[in-house]
């Protein structure tokens, strides 16, 4: 892969490296705090549902250094939805800045601007509220039950699905015909399983400043995934129109999707606008397990259909997902559930997907790597290994047998988008049967599989699973970069796109530098200013690599075209016969001119013009990553642990840009899936208040808990993506849950069904059979 | 972090001042020996703070008859990498220290701290099996067996723990084994073995089960039953067996009771067949 | 109430509250690098040296710091341009994603590095067990540490 390309399919250093290895102050709550800043406080409910029925904040208002109070009395009343996604978005409008009605523990109630942190503490204290409280719904059956309370029962939300019985969300999905589909089949499996509440925590949490500069714009500077959006919906929220706000994107600690929603800029940017000051706001490590986001805990049921010979027939799929006090990505996370798995088994030509996100009285699911895949995918690839346990046939083989393959299509595709209609594609590129070859070679399936090897009390498995996901939204999603040339020869990469850490920075530097012909250190990223930088969705569906990248990779065409025009000029040669490479444009006759000298050229010497190009990048489809997933595990049956020997990953993503951040990415990922298959667990109190609210309760994957992973990218290329690329950011999540309860079936007999699998779970799963 | 309401700091530079600062068991005033407690969970009723770092030591030394004195202030790394402790008793204190909150805590805990904050330890069943005494400062030291001291009502009162003394035990084996979720996580219960005597029948033996009750509870009857059954397995898997009907466990959010009392059969076997695996190897 | 920190070599007198933590006040005097991901001691973000191990600084009073040697990413390594072997084995390696748990993670492995020279690789896991990292996986993370511990090794760094 190296040899096709200068600086693609490089393992190049991170263009923002230095800073972060020198620790230089360059996150949010590190940057200069402006002269007279105020802090942020958020009084939060105590109650899981309840009703203010007064307020009185003058005490607080009293207290020295108190800048300003918020509650639902003096804030906007209109009705928005938090979610980071473009315009309309397609999540409900069923939130307000301050409600006069809390629906979930830790739901706001007031807010605090005021000198000193300490301060502000003080006049949380100080505010006083009277609830009237009202019966909680703490389930997914309790919201749907006959009778049960009414969560969103105001007047004036917006596309709720059915707010009387708790709906935010309803999906459903067609093709051919489902009762015929799996009356036909000759064996049919069924499995239902359940994912739990989890959360993304990230090491750095929730953080915002903003201000107005010297011309009186309201600046936001944010860890966010989505400047963009955050600009549009905080300018609708706050009344401010677009032109007057800045956002910006620092470096961020982490987002996995909890930084794809407008959660607390519009605390710092109000407190601005009524004060003049600056303002900051982070989040405590409390409320950001609490009051933030998390994934939509669900139950999915999955009811396969096969013929004899192995071959899918009909696939039903139901969900019921728990979206939580608001339904912020309620209904995409839901439409991904099926969008992101059911395509995989295209050789069923009768599938149906149906599903609703229920409100409960909990903390709000929103955006998390997966997106909904990561619940459905235990469902459908459990349901796969009961098939072939059904059939007599060996899992891998049957998986060999139904999976979608370049060329192919699925009518999922255009049946399910996100929350809409999708889009009909075609694969161009799948690489899925080299990756499960060498994933089973590198596993040792055929050695391992069945064979139950045990030392001591432990009994070994092997299981696996396949993966697909997308590359951005289509025909929705869109990108713009920009490129300009400079004295020396160099160029500045202007890009809306948003590195979370991810190193999009560097990938698109590096399709940049790739397209010019010049190394990487000859191009300067700079990205997610909404003054500086053209638009782009921001971070998330996995499009920043495939989507972003396309734009770029225009950018820079377009740049080096007018490179070549100012070259003929120069060399007077035909257009055509230059090569432009390492820094020089070569005619055929062996003369050049160097970057710089083009540069200098037509900044200062001759038909001056600034080289530049914007363009922007609409995708007509997403091509997805593929991923085939081993994992050998060990099960103690004295105490039910399940330990994983060895997991390996491999991964078709197009072209890797930067195959170490590519490895990086899938790593990550797979140690996020590790734990939510094995130890991470949002637990509530009969009340509904939070039970593991930090790091100590609420377990994340330790070095220590990670087993020996092995990471393969696989040759492939996508025809649509930039030097033929598609994403892999999201992917290796989904990976963990399935695998390892397969593994936990071939070593055990025993299937896992509701996640995390505990230890005492897994005991008392084997107590019962 | 708002611990605003604390607005007095002191250094003590003995012990006879850090007890006159306590002595009156104001609930304003709390002993500070390596912080890991005082500063994510301070009381709002505490507005000083009793530095003890130079009142206290922190030095480990041995006697001639295998005993180990340990000074309150060491820190638990301190613990886990003198040689001392390497060879008493198998080197469980160590072993054991190996799976507490990882080097970033072990460096700041001390182990007087520790033993005074009392609860969900791997420390205290260990100490425990060790036959382990504190000496405790109140005017005047007072030394004390550590499971006499949790029962007592010293604890209650204020006072300065200042020493832990391990005494020198005879040639045998001990084992400690914990479970929890992960590999960095406060343990869901956790046992500890001694065994005196290298021969087939032990001289005396110790059974410790800890996290649930937060402490650490014997088990009368397992180690009545090795000690008239020796380690055969049989009379393994009988005091396996007693030690998880007799220990109570209670259900909480981590796991329930019926989970932890049957983790306790299986870890009190598997440290009782360690250590008999050992023995036999002389 | 003041105290005195000897920060990177130099000593820092400073006014504190007497209920400061120890990250508290190096935020406070702009050592930006120490990091604040839970204040509860659990995620190792705020790890500096103190007397050259490793502890969570949100765990520690300001006033049990003083007159004690503080060292934050900051300080460590040469003077001038060049990087400390754990901060390029850790560039070199990929070990770096957001960029949040670094500073902890390579003060501890410096801790690490200096009390165990040698470290398998079991005993790095070990050693990082609290300082958690939600972005990388831990893997890229490891193999740099080993890799600067053996040029440690080699070029007997101080």
């Amino acid at each position: 892969m190296a040899d096709k390309f200068a600086v693609v399919g490089h393992s190049e250093h991170r263009v923002d490296g230095r800073a972060l290895i020198t620790g230089a102050p360059v996150f949010v709550d590190d940057l200069p705090a402006p002269t007279g800043m105020l802090h942020i406080a958020l009084l939060r409910s105590p109650y899981a549902h309840a009703r203010i029925r007064s307020i009185d904040t003058a005490g607080a208002e009293a207290i020295p250094g108190v800048a300003l109070v918020l509650d639902h009395r003096n804030t906007p009343e209109r009705r928005y939805t938090t979610a980071g996604q473009g315009y309309p978005e397609p999540s409900p409008y069923d939130a307000r800045m301050f409600d006069t009605k809390v629906r979930f523990v830790g739901d706001r109630v007031a807010a605090v601007a005021a000198e000193t942190a300490e301060q502000a503490s003080e006049a949380l204290d100080a505010i006083a509220v009277e609830y009237d409280v009202l019966d909680p719904v703490l389930s997914i059956d309790e919201a749907i039950a006959a009778g049960a309370p009414v969560i969103h029962d105001e007047d004036d939300s917006l596309d709720i699905w059915d707010a009387e019985r708790n709906i935010a969300a309803h999906v459903v999905a067609v093709a051919g015909d489902i009762r015929a589909g799996l009356d036909e089949s000759d064996v049919v499996v069924e499995v239902v399983t359940e994912t739990q509440y989890a959360q993304h925590a990230p090491l750095e949490p929730h953080a915002v400043t903003s201000y107005f500069d010297e011309n009186r714009r309201l600046v936001i500077v944010s860890s966010t995934q989505v400047p963009f959006h955050v600009r549009r919906i905080i300018g609708r929220l706050l009344d401010v129109p677009v032109h007057r706000i800045r956002v910006i994107k620092p470096r961020i600690g982490g987002g996995f999707g909890v930084k794809q929603e407008v959660l607390i800029e519009d605390l710092a940017a109000l407190t601005t606008l009524r004060t003049g000051r600056s303002a900051r706001f982070v989040y405590s490590r409390q409320e950001e397990f609490i009051s933030s986001r998390t994934r939509h805990p669900m139950r999915v049921g999955v009811e396969l259909g096969a013929l004899e010979d192995g071959t899918i027939h009909a696939v039903k799929m139901e969900v019921l997902s728990n979206t939580g006090a608001y339904g912020t990505h309620s209904l995409t996370v839901l439409s991904n559930v099926g969008s992101k798995t059911l395509p995989m088994y295209n050789s069923a030509d009768h599938v149906r997907f149906s599903g609703d996100a229920v409100y409960t009285n909990l903390p709000v699911g929103g955006a998390y790597r997966g997106y909904g895949a990561s619940q459905g995918v235990f469902a459908l690839e459990t349901a796969v290994d009961r098939l072939a346990a059904r059939l007599g046939m060996d899992a891998l083989e049957l998986r060999l047998r139904n999976h979608i393959r370049a060329g192919e299509t699925s009518p999922v595709f255009r049946a399910l988008g996100e929350g809409r209609e999708g889009v009909d594609q075609i694969i161009n590129s799948c690489g899925l049967e080299e990756c499960i070859r060498i994933g089973a070679e590198r596993i040792g399936w055929d050695d391992k599989r069945a064979l139950r090897h045990r030392e001591g009390s432990w009994v070994h498995g092997v299981g696996m699973s396949i993966h697909m996901q997308g590359s951005g939204i289509p025909l929705i999603d869109m990108a713009a970069a920009t490129i300009k040339m400079n004295d020396d020869g160099s160029f500045n990469l202007l890009i809306g796109a948003t590195d979370l850490g991810t190193g999009s920075d560097t990938v698109l530097g590096q399709i940049a530098a790739e397209v010019l012909g010049v190394p990487l250190e000859m191009i300067v990223v700079t990205s997610s200013d909404t003054d500086t930088t053209p638009f782009d969705v921001g971070a998330y569906a996995s499009s920043t690599t495939y989507v972003s990248g396309n734009a770029v990779e225009r950018a820079a065409l377009d740049v080096s075209g007018q490179i070549m025009e100012v070259a003929v000029a120069v060399l007077g040669a035909d257009y055509e016969t230059l090569e432009l490479e390492g820094g020089c444009i070569t005619a055929p006759d062996g003369t050049s001119t160097t970057l710089a000298d083009v540069a200098i050229r037509s900044l200062y010497g001759q038909d001056q013009r600034q080289i530049a190009a914007t363009h922007s990048f609409v995708p007509e489809e997403s091509p997805p990553p593929f991923l085939a997933s081993f994992c050998e595990a060990a099960v103690d049956e004295d105490t039910g642990r399940v330990e994983i020997v060895k997991y390996v990953a491999v991964v078709d993503c197009g072209t890797a840009i930067n195959p170490r951040l590519a490895e990086g990415q899938v790593e990550g990922a797979i140690a996020n899936g590790i734990g939510y298959a094995l130890f991470e667990e949002l637990l509530f109190e009969a009340d509904g208040r939070p039970q593991t609210p930090d790091y100590g309760r609420y377990k994340i994957p330790s070095a220590l808990d990670m087993p020996p992973l092995d990471v393969v990218l696989v040759d492939s290329y996508e025809p649509t993506g930039p030097m033929g690329a598609k994403s892999v950011s999201e992917i290796g999540i989904n990976a963990p849950i399935p695998s390892i309860a397969n593994a936990i079936h071939d070593a055990t007999g025993v299937w896992m069904t509701t996640a995390p699998f505990t230890p005492e779970r897994v005991w008392r799963a084997m107590q019962a059979v | 972090m708002s611990r605003n309401h604390v607005h007095t700091y002191r250094r003590p530079a003995s012990q006879a001042e850090a007890w006159r600062l306590i002595e009156s068991g104001d609930p304003a005033v709390r002993l500070l020996s390596g912080g890991t407690d005082l500063t994510i969970a301070c009381p709002p009723e505490v507005t000083t703070l009793v530095d003890v770092r130079h009142a206290v030591g922190s030095t480990i030394r041995t006697g001639e008859d295998g005993s180990i004195d340990i000074e309150a202030m060491a820190t638990l790394t301190a613990v886990a990498e003198h040689p001392a402790l390497r060879s008493h008793v198998s080197g469980v204190m160590p072993d054991m220290l190996r799976h507490v909150g990882g080097p970033l805590l072990r460096n700041l805990c001390t182990i007087g701290g520790h033993l005074a904050r009392g609860k969900l330890s791997d420390v205290i069943p260990v100490l425990l099996a060790l036959d382990a005494d504190v000496t405790v400062y109140t005017g005047g030291a007072e030394r004390l067996a550590l499971a006499d001291y949790y029962e007592s009502d010293l604890r209650a009162g204020p006072h300065l723990i200042t020493t832990v003394h391990l005494p020198g035990l005879p040639a045998g084996s001990a084992s400690f084994l914990r479970f929890s979720r992960t590999a960095f996580d406060f343990p869901i219960i956790n046992v500890c073995c001694r065994v005196d005597g290298i021969g087939p029948e032990p001289t005396d033996v110790r059974v410790l089960a800890g996290a649930t009750p937060l402490r650490g509870t014997r088990a009368n009857r397992a180690e009545a039953i090795l000690r008239g059954g020796g380690l055969s397995d049989q009379s393994i898997s009988e005091a396996a067996a007693a030690a998880r009907d007799e220990v109570p466990t209670r259900s909480g959010w981590v796991a329930s009771a019926e989970y932890r009392s049957h983790l306790i059969g299986v870890l009190v076997e598997r440290c009782l067949r360690r250590i008999a695996s050992r023995l036999e190897r002389g | 109430m003041k105290v005195t920190l000897i920060v990177n070599g130099s000593p820092v007198e400073t006014d504190v509250n007497a209920g400061d933590t120890l990250l508290d006040t190096l935020r406070r005097l702009g050592f930006t690098s120490v990091k604040d991901g839970c204040a509860n001691g659990d995620c190792g973000t705020c790890a500096v040296l103190v007397d050259g191990r490793a502890v969570t600084s949100c765990l520690m009073f300001a006033g049990q710091a003083e007159d004690r040697t503080i060292t934050t990413l900051e300080g460590l390594g040469r003077a001038g341009e060049a990087l400390h072997p754990l901060q390029q084995a850790l560039l070199d390696a990929g070990g770096v994603q957001c960029g949040y748990c670094i500073p902890g993670m390579i003060l501890t492995a410096a801790d690490l590095i200096t009390h165990h020279p040698n470290p398998t690789r079991s005993e790095i896991e070990s050693y990082l067990a609290g300082n958690l990292c939600r972005c990388t996986g831990y893997v890229k993370q490891v193999e740099a540490i080993e890799r600067a511990a053996e040029v440690l090794q080699e070029t007997d760094h101080g």
